[in-house]
């Protein structure tokens, strides 16, 4: 009788450690994605140089897409967050050329595929980058999806852990893109332009 | 009621442990092979489509994001609360489809001006 007194009070203590652990993981206000986290850093020097045309060469025209983040909600990834971050990234590449620039990109982000919540978190960034060459033509268009786990050890608060994941998942997606840029054959530009184009061929839609 | 609030406790923790992953999606690729080769004909018939498909997506992520309010709002009542909380979508799949269609539909109209297509 005794004997099963103490096992209900080591089960009773067990709930609630768990119950606590659960409710610290879900609790807490959501913040936005940190730029300075989604950043790609300069490149190894054994990696594959970009084309010569697109060094110093290129510019973040517009990003779409994005979404501000409601503090009692879930974290997400804005437009200026992406776009700062996508901008200082081709800054450590050597292939920013601001304000002015022959290859225009203009990336829109489908969407970021979250868990409710868990433990070890997963985000895809889903992300359509567009490169336009200085004759108004795409260079590429990458659909681009990248996942990024983030885990109990990087953050143990879940909305941070979320923001990890989210910011993760951008940081590969611009590195996928990088990528992507590598093996481009861009035409040569021939004078440099005196401005980026205003707009793309045809506008970027939004459904929301 | 105790071996219902049992039954949830762990329920929780397993979703806890587990994690609720988010649906798979993959959505449409803005460039494909072969799209240079599509005549006025196919690209109108396929602009089309991922019109109609598009409206859908649109229709359906609204639906989802009122669905997800309401769960909101049920994840405050005590004991259930919890397994209404692991029910909110956050995949986006339909949002990420539509505007992915969307983005597919802007190049295959500019294949059509580049082709000369009648509008």
């Amino acid at each position: 009788m005794k004997m099963n007194s103490k096992i209900q009070s080591v089960v009773t203590g067990c709930k609630l450690v768990v119950a606590a652990a659960l409710i610290v993981g879900l609790a807490g206000c959501a913040s936005s994605a940190d730029p300075a986290a989604m950043v790609v850093a300069a490149p190894a020097a054994t990696a594959k140089p970009f084309p010569a045309a697109l060094q110093h060469a290129m510019c973040v025209r517009n990003v779409t897409g994005g979404e501000k983040t409601n503090p009692m909600w879930a974290s997400k990834v804005d437009n200026e967050g992406f776009k700062a971050a996508l901008s200082s990234s081709l800054d450590a590449s050597g292939l920013s050329a601001a304000p002015a620039c022959a290859f225009p990109i203009d990336a829109n982000l489908l969407g970021l595929s979250q868990p409710s919540f868990g433990f070890d978190i997963t985000v895809t960034a889903h992300v359509n980058y567009k490169v336009y060459q200085p004759s108004g033509d795409p260079l590429l268009l990458a659909t681009i999806d990248s996942p990024y786990l983030a885990k109990m050890s990087e953050a143990f608060v879940g909305v941070e852990r979320l923001k990890k994941a989210n910011e993760g998942s951008i940081r590969t997606s611009i590195l996928m893109f990088l990528d992507k840029l590598r093996d481009t054959t861009p035409a040569a530009v021939v004078a440099a332009p005196a401005a980026a184009p205003a707009a793309a061929p045809t506008p970027t839609p939004a459904t929301k | 009621m105790g071996r219902l609030s049992h039954v949830l406790f762990v329920v929780a923790c397993v979703v806890g442990l587990c994690g609720c992953a988010a649906k798979p999606v993959t959505p449409v690729q803005m460039s494909q092979p072969g799209d240079e080769q599509l005549s006025c004909t196919e690209l109108d018939q396929q602009i089309q489509v991922n019109e109609a498909a598009a409206k859908d997506f649109i229709k359906k992520d609204k639906q989802v994001a009122n669905g997800n309010a309401a769960k909101t709002v049920m994840s405050a009542t005590p004991f259930i609360g919890i397994l209404s909380a692991m029910a909110i979508d956050l995949s986006n799949v339909e949002q990420i489809k539509a505007r992915a269609i969307l983005d597919r539909n802007e190049r295959l109209t500019y294949l059509k001006k580049k082709e000369g297509c009648s509008q």
